[in-house]
């Protein structure tokens, strides 16, 4: 019998408690089913409920367990996928589009398949914004659900593209859930959201399976209550995957690693033009970094980051949507300006494409090259809070607003775990993104869960969302 | 526009013109010069002719697993 709610318990508290029986994977599933079908529509924050597959699973991770075949801290743990990880079945797999709102695969993602493995409980599809953002949206109501709303204000923008991710994690009707990230897709929700994301270096998740945007861009990760959390979780779906040939033999075991430098860098010009309030947090934050780092102002290397990932998305997912462009299929998608998107970048040049291709292993050496001096660069998770829902958005991918540690980030494929730092006035939160070298998730994502053990952002939720206690 | 954002917005508007609505053609011509101007900050950067792309190539050959872990080539 469950002495307490699970909702908004940590996936480590929770898996400590289903492993010593204090509660059973079905009560859990079921709790989370409930708010799910409470909340999942208020704030636009799912696509498909899996309830049949959630109590199977979750029964099966019960009498397992019973049995002593415990998997780990994710055995009987319900979780929420992007909808763009296909999932057998018969569970539609939308990719936030209504074009595709039937679309079934009968396989499963790799991602999927690993989460089942180690015990976790797939219990939703979550919303997105259509086919990840990538035509070039502006606005909130991308989507086939709508505009997916932050738990901290309905009336603003849970972020994008992983928004069901971020939303279902904040308003806890997942304990945790997978987004995927081309250009900002899984910071943004978890800085809108009040939350903890990762993402994790290029190739350490298999993408087999995951709609594909941008091939050489695109990766997978996870979106918790805490940076912890996201190590656990990376734990479960990292590894080689023969069906995606980019995915990295490197094994990984998530550790708290205290091996450190300690010494963060913040790239010269990342707090112009940003809004006061997350400039304001950031600085608090940085002077209690700087009772354990040594933090000193950065330049990197005078290189096109932002254009160089630009045409690299461009280009590639020029290709990836190439059937999708020439029968005019754009004309059905929801945004004004994704209905035009896809045609211009159809004038990519090759050699312009390929000349990205080239700098970019320039700027990986450079950029590599004084990221080896420090722990981790640092800065902003986003310049503003979470804007308006009904607003257009400056986004970095359309070029309207500067992101070069996003830019230099997701063009060579390093990790970056964003949690939250404080909030704003109108109780909106804000974020910190600690971004690693390639491969060293377990450095970033251990600075980010001192933080946390330092400041209680990540344990505060919404009043309204809070579980009202059983008379 | 200059002549290469021209002929390339022209170029769109050619094929994919009769998906678009007239404010449309509008935002496709911006996005052309967006990409043009993305590509003149490319063209800007020397590089010498031993940079490569930064992306492996592999060869396929259909390989077999024995029960030790080493590959061997059909």
């Amino acid at each position: 019998m469950m002495s307490e709610t699970p909702i908004f318990k940590s996936v480590r508290e929770l898996g400590f408690r289903i492993k010593s029986r204090d509660i059973s994977p079905v009560e859990v599933t079921k709790h989370f089913l409930d708010r799910l079908r409470k909340y999942g529509p208020e704030y636009n924050s799912v696509v498909t409920i899996t309830a049949d597959l959630a109590l199977k699973q979750a029964k099966s991770a019960e009498d397992e367990i019973f049995k002593g075949e415990y998997k780990g801290p994710l055995h009987g743990i319900p979780y929420g996928a992007k909808d763009l990880l296909a999932t057998s079945g018969g569970i539609p797999t939308t990719w936030g589009a209504k074009l595709f709102e039937s679309q079934t695969f009968n396989y499963d993602a790799t991602v999927v398949s690993k989460l089942r493995k180690s015990g976790a409980v797939l219990i939703a599809k979550l919303a997105m914004v259509e086919l990840a953002g990538g035509m070039g949206y502006r606005q909130p109501n991308a989507s086939i659900t709508g505009p997916c709303k932050s738990p901290w204000d309905k009336n603003t923008w849970a972020g994008g593209s992983s928004s069901g991710s971020g939303s279902a994690v904040g308003c806890g009707l997942v304990p945790f859930a997978i987004g995927s990230e081309t250009w900002g897709s899984i910071l943004s929700p978890a800085n809108n959201c009040g939350i903890s994301g990762l993402r994790p270096t290029y190739g350490r998740v298999s993408r087999y399976g995951a709609m594909a945007l941008s091939w050489t861009l695109d990766k997978l990760g996870p979106l918790a209550l805490s940076a912890d959390d996201c190590g656990l979780i990376l734990e479960a779906i990292a590894g080689k995957d023969h069906k995606d040939p980019t995915s990295s033999n490197r094994k990984y075991a998530y550790t708290r690693d205290v091996n450190r430098k300690n010494k963060l860098g913040v790239i010269k010009g990342v707090l112009d033009d940003i809004d006061e309030q997350v400039r304001s947090n950031f600085v608090t934050s940085i002077k209690h970094l700087e009772k354990k780092f040594e933090i000193t102002e950065i330049d990197l290397p005078d290189m096109p980051y932002q254009e160089v990932t630009r045409t690299i998305m461009l280009a590639e997912s020029s290709s990836a949507f190439e059937e999708f462009t020439e029968k005019g299929l754009a004309r059905n998608l929801t945004a004004p300006e994704d209905r035009y998107g896809p045609y211009a970048r159809t004038t990519v040049l090759a050699k312009d494409y390929i000349k990205a291709l080239r700098i970019r292993g320039v700027m990986a050496h450079q950029v590599d090259g004084i990221m080896s001096k420090f722990d981790a660069l640092i800065s902003p998770t986003r310049n503003t809070p979470a804007s308006p829902i009904e607003d257009e958005f400056r986004g970095s991918i359309t070029g309207a607003s500067r992101d070069i540690m996003g830019a230099a980030g997701n063009a060579l494929g390093l990790p970056s775990v964003s949690v939250p730092n404080g909030f704003t006035p109108d109780n909106l939160p804000t974020g910190i993104q600690f971004m690693g070298r390639a491969f060293q998730e377990n450095k970033i994502l251990s600075i980010a869960a001192d933080f946390q053990d330092d400041s209680d952002w990540h344990i505060q939720h919404p009043a309204e969302l809070l579980p009202k206690r059983e008379p | 526009m200059n002549p290469e954002e021209k002929h390339l917005a022209e170029l769109v508007i050619t094929k994919y013109g009769h998906f678009l609505e007239d404010h449309e053609i509008a935002h496709v011509k911006e996005s052309v010069k967006d990409i043009i101007n993305n590509a003149r900050a490319l063209r800007n950067v020397d590089l010498s002719n031993g940079m490569e792309p930064f992306s492996v190539f592999s060869p396929f050959v259909e390989t077999t697993e024995c029960d030790s872990g080493e590959i061997h080539d059909e």
